[in-house]
């Protein structure tokens, strides 16, 4: 079975942070180390425009369910809020540290950003509202705010229950936090033996799928925080995301950067393909010059998108018959 | 075609240089080189307050250029004639430049040589590459002439003076590539044929190129269009009309190649059991298999692989284990067998391990000392000393005795030594393990070791 012949886009300088398709799938928003956000049509490749602004490394992208506003989360502290139709920057929020993950409220009301531990901060987590309205009139200071005791927040997103978001931490924890009354609600503490690099809702937020240094990934009952499947890989991984529209999930990762050019083998770049139900791998593709960082998967499940330490985005459309195999045959579950 | 001649005239000077070329050096030189001098020729003259016309500012440049093609010329008349000893008489001096230096610049051979034993070679080039890219047809011709091929009578008389000739060197051009004079030269517009069939969707272009040395090349690129019709909503369509933005601002429609391109086509084979199982096979297990055919045996455990790779090579700690693994114990028995089975086989074996040795020695009893099975060791460092060679040893058994030969006078180690063990097979499992293992920087060498002379 093939794919068909990947797009590959080439916009960024330096490797990729992340990348996100927006809800109707036809845009993907990248971004790298070299401060910049790049729009792209998902069809062919083509580059809509460019989001400058940023003066340090953009960790995070996220854009509301309408594609009207975008925002990004970067290392020179600053929160940005974009129109994705112009590429203006509407308003600036400044956090004494960097940003490493922001994400829309399931009702674009709200923005949660994620900031890192450094310089005697503490690692919080800030509920923004966003007035869209007027969308330069913006509160300065986030609604919500709170340091979550322990090791660092390094993921988090919210979860189809108000006033609830999902937490992954640098010590491979897991948490539930109720950021109205500042206080956790659920916990998993033995979810990962390794920093948590990445967290993806499923479509319905019921379960959601992280990803850990510990090579190993893992899909979490969103209520009880409690293991439904293990992943178990042979190398770290930095992204996992849900495939909708089939029984797959996709894994991306690699040696870390660092140590690509001090061990000798092949570093084990390429996107690998799940079975969600039984647990064992299915495929791969490969491409990659370097480890994965960012995997997005088009929210139809038509396409996903890899993006690497090689400063490459490579976007897959699937073709038909990957949609038609049945690698379990009579086994595979009945898809909704 | 362009044909030119040179005319060279003799005397002797010397030029002091410190330049380097190379063939397609020397065509880049022509191209840059004069912009960028003719600009820092005119920025002097300027400077030093002299008048600057046209004719001045060329001939200053042709200076130039002549003896920056000079200082090039001795290099690389230095660097070709290496290592070849004088050359007789100017005759020699010239054939070298017309073959092996008009090749090193030019990439082809001079065409034809003449003179007139008088001192005066006339050289014929029918294709001079620095040349090519001149034409006829653009206004005063002759002059630009004389700057493009300044540098190359430079060169020239460069290589004529590193073999101490003073040189003169003038040109005559019969005929310049353009349009009128053949069409192949004169840099031909490649032709696209675009073929479309209103029937299929395969869209075939053939691109029909001559290069400059006259091939002709056909290059044929066939594309299949597919149209994808896709139903999307509304906000959808409308913001594949928005206009760009950012660094894309004001770039027309479409992907552009600077940005978007399409990888090699990528194969994803989805099917149920564990990749890990089929994982590529490693650099190693490669490397082995290319060398299955090669006869390759280590030094020190005699397995198929290099000494270097060996697994047991890091310590001698090793060498236990490595005898466990490497030979079983059938092996081991079978080895202490051939000391009574060789006679039949005809292989040699030493005479301590002969049959008749043991029966025909000192009787039961104990054993005297060249009884016990001794091995004899070479190639030992001098630093090694009775201790170190016992530790190596007695990994394999028990060792009676350890024996260094010494100088008498100085004590200091010949180099030999020898090793008794109380075990023949202790002592047959050391010879197999520690003959060519490297010890101290040396590659130690045992055999058996020959019974003293009665």
């Amino acid at each position: 079975m093939d794919l068909q012949r990947p797009i590959l886009l080439q916009g960024h300088e330096r490797s990729l942070t992340q990348i996100i398709y927006n809800k109707d799938g036809d845009l993907i928003f990248s971004v790298s180390k070299d401060h910049r956000i790049n729009v792209w049509y998902s069809h062919n490749g083509e580059r809509l425009g460019t989001y400058e602004g940023h003066k340090g490394t953009v960790w995070t992208v996220s854009v509301d369910k309408k594609s009207e506003f975008l925002v990004s989360g970067s290392a020179d502290n600053a929160l940005k809020l974009w129109s994705v139709k112009t590429g203006a920057c509407l308003y600036t929020w400044e956090f004494p540290t960097a940003i490493k993950r922001v994400q829309w409220s399931n009702d674009d009301s709200k923005i949660l950003a994620v900031t890192e531990e450094r310089m005697g901060y503490k690692g919080a987590l800030r509920i923004i509202e966003i007035n869209k309205e007027q969308p330069t009139q913006q509160a300065a200071e986030p609604k919500h705010f709170f340091e979550p005791a322990g090791s660092k927040v390094t993921v988090a997103a919210f979860t189809a229950i108000p006033n609830e978001i999902v937490t992954a931490h640098e010590s491979g924890k897991i948490a539930k936090f109720n950021y109205e009354e500042k206080k956790q609600i659920g916990e998993n503490e033995e979810a990962h033996q390794d920093s948590i690099m990445d967290l993806q809702l499923s479509p319905d937020q019921s379960y959601f799928i992280t990803s850990s240094k510990d090579k190993i990934s893992r899909l979490f009952d969103t209520k009880t925080l409690d293991v439904i499947k293990t992943f178990s890989t042979d190398s770290p991984l930095n992204s996992a995301s849900i495939a909708p529209g089939s029984h797959y999930i996709i894994l991306g990762g690699g040696q870390e950067a660092m140590n690509v050019t001090t061990s000798g083998r092949s570093g084990n770049f390429e996107c690998r393909f799940w079975h969600k139900v039984f647990a064992e791998e299915v495929g791969r593709v490969k491409g990659h010059f370097g480890p994965i960082n960012t995997i997005a998967v088009h929210p139809q499940g038509k396409a996903f998108a890899s993006g690497g330490e090689d400063g490459y985005v490579r976007v897959h459309w699937f073709d038909d018959s990957y949609f038609r195999t049945k690698v379990y045959g009579e086994l595979e579950p009945v898809l909704d | 075609m362009s044909k030119s001649s040179l005319n060279l005239n003799r005397n002797s000077f010397n030029l002091e240089s410190s330049a380097e070329v190379d063939g397609i050096v020397n065509e880049l030189l022509n191209i840059e080189l004069i912009n960028a001098l003719r600009w820092s020729t005119e920025v002097q003259m300027r400077r030093e307050e002299r008048e600057i016309t046209q004719d001045s500012l060329d001939d200053e440049l042709i200076s130039k250029l002549k003896k920056l093609g000079g200082s090039i010329g001795v290099r690389v008349a230095e660097r070709i004639s290496q290592g070849r000893g004088s050359l007789g008489n100017d005759l020699e001096v010239i054939k070298l430049l017309c073959k092996e230096i008009w090749t090193h610049l030019y990439g082809k051979q001079l065409d034809n040589l003449r003179t007139n034993h008088k001192g005066t070679y006339v050289l014929y080039d029918n294709l001079y590459k620095p040349l090519l890219n001149v034409s006829s047809s653009e206004a005063n011709a002759a002059r630009r002439l004389d700057i493009y091929l300044s540098t190359q009578v430079g060169i020239i008389q460069g290589c004529l003076s590193a073999f101490q000739l003073d040189s003169q060197v003038t040109y005559d051009i019969n005929s310049l590539p353009g349009y009128d004079v053949d069409e192949t030269i004169a840099a031909p517009e490649p032709e696209i044929k675009t073929i479309t069939s209103p029937d299929s969707d395969v869209i075939t272009s053939i691109e029909v190129r001559t290069l400059p040395d006259g091939k002709r090349v056909q290059v044929t690129r066939k594309f299949k269009k597919v149209l994808k019709k896709s139903n999307v909503n509304h906000s959808v369509a409308e913001r594949k009309n928005w206009p760009k933005f950012g660094l894309e601002k004001g770039k027309p429609p479409g992907p552009d190649r600077a940005t978007t391109t399409v990888g090699e086509n990528v194969v994803l084979k989805l099917s149920a059991g564990n990749k890990a199982a089929v994982d590529e096979p490693s650099e190693e297990q490669l490397m082995k298999e290319r060398l299955k055919s090669k006869k390759i045996v280590c030094r020190l455990c005699k397995g198929d692989h290099f000494t270097t790779k060996c697994p047991y090579k890091s310590t001698l700690g090793d060498l236990d284990s490595a005898q466990d693994s490497t030979q079983t114990p059938d092996e081991s028995n079978a080895n202490q067998g051939t000391a009574t089975a060789a006679s039949t086989t005809g292989k040699y074996i030493p005479p301590s391990q002969r049959a008749g040795a043991r029966a025909s020695g000192a009787g039961p009893g104990a054993p005297s000392r060249d009884e016990y099975p001794t091995l004899r060791v070479t190639n030992v460092s001098e630093d090694t000393h009775e201790d170190d060679l016992k530790e190596l040893f007695k990994r394999f058994g028990r060792v009676q005795r350890v024996f260094i030969g010494r100088d008498r006078e100085t004590r200091a180690s010949k180099g030999f030594a020898f090793v008794s063990f109380e075990m023949r097979s202790d002592a047959e499992k050391a010879l197999e393990k520690v003959n060519g293992m490297g010890y101290d920087n040396l590659i130690l060498s045992v055999q058996w070791s020959q019974p003293r002379e009665k």
